[in-house]
């Protein structure tokens, strides 16, 4: 009797497997996954397969050699490569020495502050609007074209000549030039609002540190900060490179799909327009993604150098 | 002319003064300390010196020649940052070596003074790795040795020690004045930690807010502090309001009793005059010929090595800290408590 | 021989670069201004504003678009806020996997996406494009999607500046369930990062087109460029009304933000 009272019974382990555990914190997140999984990954997916795919269902190469042939394919690739190249370098160079001049060139506070809004309001201002601005700033009666029209001297003669009438001097803007500056005009403050982050992370200390060493100002840029900045500006170009790559809108407003684009390609496709083979469509869409994401996937890499050296 | 002679320095900033009339001669070899709070603007001094702020009025003088407007990459300071400031995209050779590089000197030559370096620090196994993949202590001899590389007239460091752990910052301390004496490089260090600037210099500025409060040795700053800034700033002090009796005898009363100090004042400068001692010149018990009052225990701390008591004597608060010992019989609190301190212990404020 | 020292460093290439990078934003803007108002021949007049706002067509786009914006920011907050608490609490694991997938509407730019949704969900049997009730979903469904990085990225934020494990114990020991932590305590703390995301995805909503194209809804960017084919000063109009919004959500997002949130502003 006495025994089974002093008898201390252990409690029970409870033996919680790790398994059933974890499968329990997924359930929260389950939502989220599903509804990615219906309205992003099958999409893609579908677009995916299809672009193997012949017009029966049956399994083919047939549209990705097309893709590799096709002229008119190769051109779009081509001219959409070439604007998007075109603007990341020129976009990214510009940008890196507004962002220079608004963290560390001494611009007065107030440009700073105002180029770093507009940044924002400018890599936000994209499409449509942007393609009425450029229109009404660069088109046959914009304000540019206009104003320069108006500049006019006196010849010897008395007569007189006005000799910056641009359109006369051959620039559109409804070509692949005017196209490429209006995406300049959201490129440079998308570099802005990317690389003056990393501009920001070039600690005072270690320009300092240069100079107490003896170095002088290019000799701290050439082997100091540049070699710290190049994954963050080699990232962003390449961030302004997708951006261009993949953009729609401004090109349709712009020139009404003259331009051939690979975006402007798909959205014909789209319509039933061009191409007789639809899957190839697919194969068009299926490039394009298979570029995007070499170019997301160098970008992330680049990130974590970047934050590697910039953090420390 | 001393090696490094700062004349009448002032800073001053759009709203503020940071420095005011800063003066000090230093010879060659020597290790001197600015203490102070934050803001008194030991760092801003500093920077002067190593030319990334520019006096608003004043010289700067090493070794005889007028550095006051040269360029900071041209006056061959070597300065060590609070924040290390290595390059990360360099290992620790690169770092080293960057001064070197800087000034052209031939491949070899750096080569052979980096190893030298590396081997002052006894980092010798490192010289690959990065900065990110050293610990902070490491860091900061890495950025000692990159500052010694270029052989500076004066070595400059900017409360190098403060990020790092209790420990390992009294080993480095000691470990930079052992490297400073050796290569008898003039240094000046920057810290707001009273114990390494007492520990570690030959001479101390104690600044506050700008101005230099004193100059002297580690026991000339605590024995015989000339302002009540710096009796206050470096160590502990007491202070008891007094009834004066004799100025110029330097005798006072306290509740009724004489007491005996040892430097008289010669004037009173308006304020009521208050005795100032340390607590460890404070002994418990009786003795003859010394000062003895008397005070109400009112609380009593166990620090360890010392017993820090706290007394009321004539309404002021009193510390009084005493050694440890195993027979120690501590103090109640509400006790009464007698204790004894010798004229020279004490002074007047 | 003593060089003199420069107080402050380069100085005026800064400036250089300041001043070009505010003519290059200002002067097409001013040049869109400036030509909208010459709707009225010889005469500087808001005729063209006048057009576009008292248009029943525009109303009608830009009230479609609104609802749409509203209901996107709606179905957004209700999907991602969750997922992002559950996910701070329980499941840091999920996090890698969270974050590649909300960049995935970057890898996938919105007309490859639009084709994706419209082959995938006009075939039978669901038909989606079929109704405009249908559609309807499918491009609120489409804006989620699209405005996902921003939302996100808002939410992530916001939530990463509240300790959240240590508040939802504290108020778990003081009693409450689940839902009450949410509502009550995190919800609350979060206004601000989920103010500057429901604004970024309305801005978008707003300005979208190719979902709307193609999906042949009465969205206001299709509408726009329909317009802009025939008329020449409306559409330089209905580009300051934009810009004009578009300043408005960011603006309000500053005043109600903490600052940095314009940096994380990413364009298209």
């Amino acid at each position: 009797m006495a025994e089974t009272l002093l008898e201390i019974k252990s409690p029970k382990v409870v033996d919680r497997s790790h398994s059933f555990d974890s499968l329990r914190n997924w359930v929260g997140v389950l939502p989220f996954f599903l509804f990615i999984l219906i309205f992003l990954i099958l999409p893609s997916a579908d677009l995916f397969v299809g672009a193997f795919q012949d017009k029966n269902g049956y399994f083919t190469f047939a549209n990705v050699i097309i893709l590799l042939t096709d002229p008119s394919v190769i051109q779009a690739y081509e001219i959409s490569l070439k604007i998007s190249v075109i603007t990341s370098i020129a976009g990214g160079l510009f940008g890196f020495f507004v962002a220079y001049a608004i963290t560390m060139g001494h611009a007065p506070r107030w440009m700073r502050n105002i180029l770093m809004s507009f940044s924002g309001l400018a890599a936000n201002f994209g499409g449509v609007p942007l393609a009425f601005a450029f229109i009404a700033t660069l088109g046959h009666t914009g304000f540019i074209s206009v104003f320069l029209k108006q500049i006019c001297f006196s010849n010897p003669s008395g007569a007189q000549t006005c000799p910056f009438d641009i359109y006369q001097a051959g620039f559109n803007l409804y070509s692949l030039t005017g196209l490429t500056l209006a995406y300049l005009y959201f490129q440079f403050p998308l570099m802005v609002l990317t690389i003056a982050p990393a501009l920001e992370g070039l600690k005072r200390e270690w320009r300092e540190a240069s100079e107490n060493l003896g170095g002088a100002s290019w000799q701290y840029w050439w082997h100091v900060a540049l070699p710290i900045l190049w994954p963050s500006i080699l990232g962003s170009s390449i961030l302004l490179f997708a951006s261009a790559f993949g953009a729609y809108a401004t090109a349709e407003a712009l020139t009404g799909g003259f331009i051939n684009l690979v975006t402007i390609l798909i959205g014909d496709e789209i319509r039933g327009d061009v191409l007789s083979n639809p899957n190839e469509g697919y194969a068009l869409a299926l490039g394009m993604i298979v570029v995007m994401a070499v170019c997301v996937t160098v970008y992330t890499i680049l990130q974590r150098q970047t934050g590697r050296w910039l953090k420390s | 002319m001393a090696y490094l002679e700062l004349s009448h320095i002032n800073k001053e900033f759009a709203k503020s003064v940071a420095v005011k009339d800063f003066n000090l001669s230093a010879e060659q070899g020597e290790f001197i300390s600015f203490l102070g709070p934050s803001g008194c603007g030991k760092t801003t001094t500093l920077r002067m010196i190593a030319g990334f702020e520019l006096p608003t009025s004043g010289k700067i003088q090493i070794d005889g020649k007028d550095l006051t407007l040269v360029p900071p990459n041209k006056r061959n300071v070597g300065m060590v940052f609070q924040s290390y400031a290595l390059f990360p995209n360099m290992t620790v050779a690169g770092n080293i070596a960057y001064g070197l590089q800087m000034a052209g000197r031939p491949k070899p030559e750096i080569k052979q003074r980096v190893n030298e370096m590396l081997s002052l620090i006894h980092m010798e196994a490192f010289s690959k790795r990065y900065p990110s993949q050293i610990s902070g202590g490491q860091q900061q001899r890495v950025a000692l040795a990159r500052a010694l590389a270029i052989r500076p007239r004066v070595l400059l460091l900017d409360e190098p020690l403060s990020a790092l752990d209790a420990k390992i910052r009294v080993e480095l301390r000691q470990e930079i004045r052992r490297i400073q004496q050796q290569l008898g490089i003039t240094t000046i260090y920057v810290t707001h930690d009273q114990e390494e600037a007492l520990s570690i210099s030959d001479r101390i500025v104690v600044l506050s807010e700008g101005k230099v409060e004193q100059i002297g040795s580690s026991s000339e700053i605590y024995n015989f502090p000339k302002t009540e800034f710096v009796a206050n700033f470096v160590g502990q002090l007491n202070l008891l309001p007094v009834d004066v009796v004799n100025l110029t005898e330097g005798l006072v009363k306290v509740g009724g009793k004489i007491v005996k100090t040892s430097q008289p004042l010669d004037h009173q400068n308006g304020h009521a005059i208050r005795l100032a001692v340390r607590p460890e010149e404070l002994n418990p018990g009786h003795r003859e010929g010394e000062n003895n009052l008397l005070g109400r225990v009112s609380t009593v701390t166990y620090l360890g090595p010392v017993v820090r008591v706290r007394l009321d004597v004539e309404g002021a608060l009193l510390t009084i800290d005493m050694f440890n010992e195993r027979r120690l019989q501590v103090p109640v609190v509400g006790d009464s408590f007698e204790f004894s301190f010798h004229p020279e212990a004490c002074w007047l404020l | 021989m003593v060089k003199v020292m420069k107080t402050k460093n380069n100085n005026g290439w800064g400036v250089f670069w300041a001043i070009l990078g505010m003519l290059y934003f200002f002067v097409p803007l001013y040049g869109t201004f400036d030509f909208s108002l010459r709707a009225k021949k010889g005469v500087l007049s808001f005729l063209a504003y006048q057009d576009v706002l008292s248009s029943p067509q525009f109303l009608e786009h830009f009230r479609y678009s609104g609802i749409m914006g509203i209901i996107t920011v709606v179905v957004s907050v209700l999907i991602f806020l969750p997922t992002v608490y559950w996910m701070y609490l329980r499941l840091p694991q999920a996090r890698p996997v969270v974050e590649i997938i909300s960049i995935l509407p970057f890898i996938i730019p919105a007309i490859v996406y639009v084709f994706g949704l419209i082959s995938t969900f006009g075939r039978p049997p669901l038909f989606l494009t079929l109704t405009p009730f249908r559609t309807d979903i499918l491009i609120t469904v489409g804006y989620v999607i699209l405005s996902m990085p921003y939302m996100y990225r808002a939410i992530d934020v916001g939530m990463r500046s509240m300790d959240v494990r240590t508040l939802t114990e504290a108020a778990q020991s003081l009693g409450s369930n689940g839902f009450q932590v949410l509502f009550n305590v995190i919800l609350p703390n979060m206004r601000i990062a989920v103010l500057s995301g429901a604004l970024i995805c309305f801005a978008t909503v707003i300005g979208e087109l190719v979902l709307g194209e193609f999906l042949v809804r009465p969205a206001l960017g299709p509408y726009m460029v329909d317009v802009g084919r025939d008329q020449a000063y409306q559409p330089a109009a209905m580009a300051i009304i934009a810009w004009g919004l578009t300043w408005v959500c960011l603006g309000l997002i500053q005043i109600f933000g903490r600052g940095g949130t314009s940096q994380e502003l990413v364009g298209r």
